[in-house]
Formats: C-alpha cells, structure tokens, sequence
C-alpha cells in the first residue's frame, strides 16, 4: 500500500534526531503546561509561535513540536484531572468521574499508568485509521472553486460553533467577532483601510499571535486575579506509577473500543476530543458496567474517555489539515500555527505536501512512545511542578506573554491591544461566550472573504455561483445538518448526565 | 423595575445589547468603505458587514432567549482586575523609556503581588523571571529587546 511507504517516509522525518528532539521537548512542555491550570496548550503554543517563527525551523520540525505540545499536554491535562480534580479542558471531565475516585481510593498510581497506556493504545489505532483513510482522502481531493471553497469554511463555522457546545447565539456572535478582527487592515483588493482608527500599525491588521495571547492567556490570568488565595494546592505523594498486569487485562478491550469510537468521531469536522470521551464514556458504561462501579473509581471509566480523547486527536489531524476545520480551541490555534508556516490547510494538502502530513502522523506515534515510557517514572516530578505557588507561575505567564507579543513586530501598541483582547477574552469567559470561533474567524476570515469576492467576480455578480456545484450543495447542507444536530444530540446529552451523577 | 425579566439572566441580557451595539458599530463604520472604481461586484464593505450581521443575529437571539447567569467578582476583584489592567497598559507606554528589564520587572512584580505573593520575593522571582527572558531573547533568539532611553545618553 502506498500509504503504508509514505508513512514509513513519516517516520523517517520524524525520527531525524532534530525532530525527534523537538517532539520531545515538545512533550515534556506540553505536559507540563497541561497539567497546570491556568496555562494550558493554547496558551503555551500562543507563546511558543514567535519563538519558533524566529528560530527559522522548517514547517514540519515546527508542526512535529506544536503536536507534541498538543497531545503531551493531554496527558498533563489527566495528571491534574485524576489527581486534583481540575481538568483543564472540557475533553478531561469524564476522565475526572472515574480518575478522581481512583485517587481517593488510593489508586492514584494506578489511574495514572491507565491513563498513559490508554492514550498510547488511542494513538497507535488511530495513527493504523490514518494510514487507511488517508488514500480515500487524497482520491476525494478534487479541484476546489472559490465557491466551494467558501462553502467549505461556512461549514467549518457551523460545525464548530454547534458540536463544540454552549450556547449558539454565543458561538454566532463570537464568529463575527473573529471576522471583524480579520477584517481589520488594508483590504488586499481595494486597498481601503479598515478599522485602523487612524493607526498606521494597524494597516497591517491583527497579528495572529497578539489576539491568540491576549484573548487566552491575559485573560486566563485576569480570571486567576479574581481569587486571593496565593497558596499552592496540596496533593499526595503518588509513589511508583507502574502499570500492574491486572489493569492492563481488565482494561484492554475498553481502550480499544475507546481508540476507535474516538477516532471515528475526531474524523467528523469540529468534533474534537470532548465530544469523543463523553461519547466513548458514555457507551462504554452503557456495555460493560453490569455491577454500577462507574463513577466509583472503576479503571475502565478512566480507560475508555483517555483512548478516545488520544484517538481523536489523531483523528482531528483529518479535518483540519484537508477541510481546515478544528475540533477545539486548540487545534484552532494550531491552524493558525499552520498558516504561519505557509502551510494552507485543504483537500490538497496530503498530495502536495505529504512529508507535513505524514511526519506529523508518524511524530505522533513517537511521541506517544515518548510519553509512554518517560511520563510513567517522571509523575512524581511532575506533581512537584504542580506545588508551585500561582504568585510565581501566573506573572510568569504574563512576562512570557508580553515578551512574546512585542517579538512580533517589537510594537508597544501590539501590547495594548493584547491587553484590551485580554480584557474582552475575561468578560467573555465569564458570560460564557466560546474563544474558538473567535479564533476560527480570524484565522480562515481572509480566505473566505477572498473566495466569496473571487466567485461573485467570477459570475458577475450572481450569488447563484456559491450554489452551482454539487460539492458546494453538499457542504451547505452540512453546514445547515450541523446546526441542526445539537437539537438532536441534547437528549442523549442529558441521558450522560443523568447517569453519571449516580 | 425588572418586571417580568427572570432575573437570573440578566448578564446574558446585557452582553446581548453589547454584542448587538458592536455589530451596529461594525455596520455604520462598514459602510464608509467604498472605493472610487470597481475592483470587485462586492467590494470591501461587504465582509464587515457580514461580520456585522454576525453579531446582531447573535446578540438578538441572545436578548430574546438568554440562557445563563454568569458569576461577577466582588468590589474587590473588580480592583485588583484594573491594578492588573493598568499595569500592563502602563508597561506598553513605558517599555521604550524604562527598557525590558526595569519595566517587566515592576509589571510581573505587581501580578505578583496582586496573586498574593509577599513583596521581597515577588521582587525577586519577578526580576529573574525579566532576566532570564532577556537573556532568551536578547542573546539566544537574537531579537532585540528595547534598553530603555532614560539609561542611553544623547537618545542614541
């Protein structure tokens, strides 16, 4: 198979001791980051982008070290989860139920070591799913318009503005804020200026980077500002994390059906990894929870959302590199990574530039190799990272986020209005309005202005054009099917709920 | 009176006029955007204001059917909210006169203090924190960071 050859290319990308030294780095950061809340992936790849643009690293070196930021931070992200009870994101909640019970029971080593072997099973399945989806993708590749185009980018909207969750007018409103900072600037047709205030700086328009820093990061620490207890969190030592055979037999079956309902859900644009471990959770309790020990610390509750969520990561890698169409906020912010490294997302990505494509995929399997066997003996260092005191951590966010900011241009009016971002991303986290569309609509904003302006001069003026071709019709009508499916979903929402309160 | 209006919804109400304002803003100011000559049968005044009609369908639908309550911080939080604001709009306008280290130094030492650490060590963990970051930058990654013209004589 021709898949099989290009993905051992993969690996021969990603096994250059640079790359493999980057995935690595990449891991640990990502760990690290991921276990602390308040810093998280977005904000650690936020800051880490001018640092890697000035380093000059070729796009599939800089791709390799986001994704291991990614993905490592999955894995921080379930240590505080199971340990600590605050999962960072939406897509470590279920982990929590069961996780959390293990560490009260005392089985905090052992929900750790499943969780890791979970992960590393989710991804080794869906790293195979890609192999054999990847050549049905490539075939379907066909010659977009600038009208399907337009409709492809309508649908990656409605498809993460709905299947992300939360309130739609919220989501609606956040897409229009993301389009209007995309909109802001010299328009490139016209050369009318747009929203600068009078500006000079802003001719060029928003900088990716200061709406991505400001919008997660100054808001996050704007939130911390709210609490005044300085201190840090206590946690019990966890001792040796080693995987006891028992575990892995009792929880195998589960990590496998967890890997493949998580890949077949992160494949669908703009569900990502939250939709896919409540989902796994949810039927794996449904199959196998005869005695009612889910939710009361049963390794299996922990076994089935960690593959899902690692299994959808991968498959998430589908969607947004051929339909540029992100499952979260964070793989947003890797999009927007992408498009800084010239990498336009699309459905020619994996025949034009298959050493991205397949030297992710491959560096992904080695970083879950990476996690694998280095997270398990490095926890307990992990959890002193978790001891550091907010007081000392959150001003470092801070101090790394202007440094970061001003890299870009070195302009003090970037720092401003990272501030003033930073101050909205706070009111709008607190209203519950959702960042992701904010940062989709920056990102692909541009785009779909130019394929709308590019189809309606291509047919004079008729807006029939955006209707005319049957792949046009079919992404409209996903489009519209994906606003339409949280009306249908909510029922079964309510069903996880009801049932993992028992 | 709020007569009629459940009262736990009222924040969703009121970023709902907000958005809604935003969009009007967008839509009036989009407006202004013509060109002279035809480049293109839209034009760009037409993007905004899809951006525009964006937010006021969103901001609308939010004000008809608000759906949550959000938890606001007390007087105090709201102070120490705008001490932090402050402060970073302050390091923006004072980094080329103070430089990167002075002005990052006091910056990060206010969040310090802000999140709850005690002054001698907030000092100092922030004033590692601003070296280490110069040194990074500075030396390794090659980007110049400013020094701060109240210490270059002659403003050279």
């Amino acid at each position: 198979m021709e898949s099989i050859s290009l993905l051992l290319d993969g690996f021969a990308v990603a096994l250059q001791p640079v790359n493999l030294g980057l995935a690595f780095c990449g891991v640990l950061i990502g760990t690290t980051v991921g276990m602390l809340p308040g810093v998280g992936p977005i904000n650690a790849i936020a800051i880490l982008l001018p640092l890697t643009f000035a380093t000059g690293l070729p796009p599939e070196s800089a791709l390799i070290f986001f994704a291991g930021i990614y993905y490592g931070s999955q894995y921080g992200n379930s240590i505080s989860t199971i340990l600590l009870n605050i999962p960072g994101t939406a897509s470590a909640v279920v982990t929590g139920i069961d996780g959390h019970a293990m560490t009260r029971k005392g089985e905090a080593a052992s929900a750790l070591a499943v969780s890791a072997t979970a992960s590393f099973v989710g991804g080794t399945l869906s790293a195979l799913g890609l192999v054999l989806l990847a050549p049905a993708l490539s075939r379907w590749a066909i010659k977009f318009g600038p009208a399907e185009y337009f409709a492809l980018m309508v649908f990656a909207f409605s498809a993460l503005s709905s299947l992300a969750g939360g309130s739609l007018p919220k989501a609606i409103a956040a897409t229009g804020l993301g389009l209007l900072l995309a909109s802001i600037g010299l328009d490139p047709q016209s050369a009318v200026p747009r929203f600068t205030l009078g500006q000079l700086r802003l001719l060029d328009g928003m900088d990716f980077v200061v709406v991505t820093i400001g919008l997660f990061a100054i808001s996050e620490v704007l939130l911390m500002l709210e609490r005044t207890d300085g201190g840090a969190r206590s946690v019990r030592s966890v001792g040796r994390v080693v995987l006891r055979l028992r575990d892995l037999i009792g929880t195998f079956w589960t990590m496998v059906r967890g890997s493949v309902v998580g890949f077949l859900v992160g494949v669908l644009p703009g569900a990502g990894g939250t939709v896919a471990s409540f989902v796994a959770y949810s039927a794996e309790q449904r199959m196998v929870d005869r005695e009612g020990t889910f939710g009361k610390g049963d390794a299996r509750g922990v076994a089935a959302p960690e593959a899902a969520n690692n299994a959808a990561a991968n498959g998430a890698m589908i969607p947004l590199l051929t339909l540029g169409v992100p499952g979260s906020a964070t793989t947003a912010v890797l999009l927007g990574a992408l498009m800084g490294l010239n990498i336009t997302p699309g459905p020619l990505l994996i025949e034009r530039n298959p050493e991205v494509f397949w030297g992710l995929v491959a560096s992904m399997y080695v970083g879950n190799v990476i996690l694998l066997v280095l997270n398990l003996p490095l926890v307990g260092v992990f959890v002193k990272v978790l001891q550091l005191p907010r007081w000392i951590l959150m001003p470092a966010v801070v101090a790394l986020s202007c440094v970061g900011v001003y890299a870009v241009n070195s302009s003090a009016l970037d720092l401003v209005l990272m501030t003033l971002l930073g101050f909205v991303g706070y009111i709008m986290r607190k209203a519950n309005f959702p960042l992701a569309p904010v940062i989709l609509g920056l990102v692909l904003g541009p785009l779909m202005e130019k394929s709308l302006r590019r189809s309606l001069a291509l047919s004079g003026g008729e807006w029939s054009i955006l209707f005319d071709s049957p792949i046009a019709v079919v992404l409209w009508l996903l489009a519209i099917a994906s606003l339409l499916l949280p009306f249908a979903v909510t029922i079964g929402g309510k069903k996880l709920k009801s049932s993992s309160r028992r | 009176m709020r007569t009629g209006v459940p009262r736990g919804f009222q924040s969703d109400r009121i970023a709902g006029f907000i958005v809604i304002l935003t969009g009007l803003v967008v839509a009036v100011e989009a407006r202004g955007f013509t060109v002279g000559f035809v480049t293109d049968p839209l034009g760009p005044k037409a993007f905004p204001l899809l951006a525009a009609g964006l937010l006021l369908v969103g901001g609308v639908a939010l004000v008809a059917r608000p759906l949550s309550e959000s938890s606001w911080p007390a007087r105090q939080a709201w102070i120490r909210l705008a001490v932090g604001v402050a402060s970073l709009v302050a390091y923006a306008t004072l980094l080329s006169t103070l430089g990167f280290f002075v002005s990052t130094t006091s910056a990060v030492a206010v969040f310090s203090l802000l999140l709850g650490g005690r002054p001698l060590p907030s000092l100092a963990s922030a004033a590692s924190i601003s070296a280490v970051l110069y040194v990074l930058f500075q030396y390794v990654l090659r980007i110049a960071l400013p020094i701060g013209s109240l210490f270059l004589r002659g403003g050279q």
